[in-house]
């Protein structure tokens, strides 16, 4: 019976109950989480809540977190991969879309007597972008920025800047339109990348 | 999203207290389901607007701890988990179930 309160009592029993209770839960934990991708909030969030937790269940939580990582972890990581690849194929599609489109508005207004005689100096084309962050379509609102510009701006537009921040959210829609006397062109695009109104038609 | 045991678990437990914070631990603690489920279905109700997050002052904590990230319940929450909440006390699938309050 001595020999066994000796032994609990030791050194290295004492070492290994501070290894397992005291320091090892959070360093591991801290490894643990790396499986998340660096902007995930899962990665403090686990770590703070190691501390709500009693100390005496910390190994088992854990233990548990590995578990949680590798399914959420990893999915998060292959998830946010294919998101900035559907982010830079949205760039792209965007960055080829709107110079043409706002070229067309040009040759039309160019070509069109109607329109040209519309396209004066007070002529101005509205760009309405509405974007929303969710993932699910049915939920949230759109968050609207209408933006007004002359012909003369449009020509100067940093188009690269508005569309980085369009291509940002999982959800938009843009929307083009010149609008002036009897004149009216409107095109638009959204997030899927099918419904494209290509026509830009003069309505008198 | 797919009504399942645990779903129904944790919307028990959160439907407790409508308009408090929800802790993840605290969540698995009373609903009993394992971390590996609880955390990707909190983030699933986030996505789908049912949540909203947050987290904890750090002025605000008088123990030595890093801030906590809290989850809250929006209307839109509280409507579909307790509808949920309402067919599953009718479902015999959950019938075995400890729902609380619910019941």
């Amino acid at each position: 019976m001595i020999e066994l309160l000796d032994a609990i009592a030791s050194w290295p029993t004492f070492a290994a109950v501070v290894g397992v209770f005291g320091f090892a839960p959070g360093f591991v934990l801290r490894l643990i989480v790396q499986l998340y991708p660096k902007e995930s909030p899962r990665r403090r969030e686990l770590v703070a809540e190691l501390y709500a937790v009693p100390r005496l269940m910390r190994p088992l939580f854990v233990a548990e977190q590995m578990e949680t990582a590798l399914f959420e972890g990893f999915s998060e990581r292959s998830t946010l991969r294919l998101e900035r690849r559907a982010m830079e194929w949205r760039r792209q599609w965007l960055a080829s879309w709107m110079p043409v489109h706002l070229k067309s508005l040009g040759s039309l207004l160019a070509r069109d007597e109607y329109a040209a005689a519309d396209a004066d100096a007070d002529a101005r084309v509205l760009i309405r972008i509405a974007t929303k962050p969710k993932v699910i379509a049915r939920y949230g609102r759109y968050r609207r920025v209408d933006m007004s510009f002359s012909l003369e701006e449009i020509r100067k537009l940093d188009l690269e800047a508005l569309i980085l921040n369009v291509v940002g959210n999982r959800t938009f829609q843009i929307a083009m339109s010149f609008e002036h006397g009897r004149t009216r062109c409107q095109m638009w695009a959204n997030s899927g990348g099918k419904q494209l109104y290509l026509g830009i038609e003069p309505s008198r | 999203m797919r009504k399942t045991r645990s779903l129904v678990q944790v919307a028990a437990v959160l439907l407790a207290e409508p308009n408090g914070r929800h802790w993840g631990y605290d969540l698995i603690k009373q609903s009993g389901e394992r971390s590996a489920v609880v955390y990707p279905m909190l983030t699933k109700m986030l996505n789908e607007g049912w949540l909203t997050d947050g987290w904890e002052d750090p002025a605000a904590i008088t123990e030595k701890r890093p801030p906590r990230r809290y989850y809250e319940l929006t209307d839109e929450g509280k409507y579909q988990l307790g509808a949920m909440l309402r067919s599953a006390y009718a479902d015999k699938r959950f019938s075995s179930m400890n729902l609380g309050w619910a019941q």
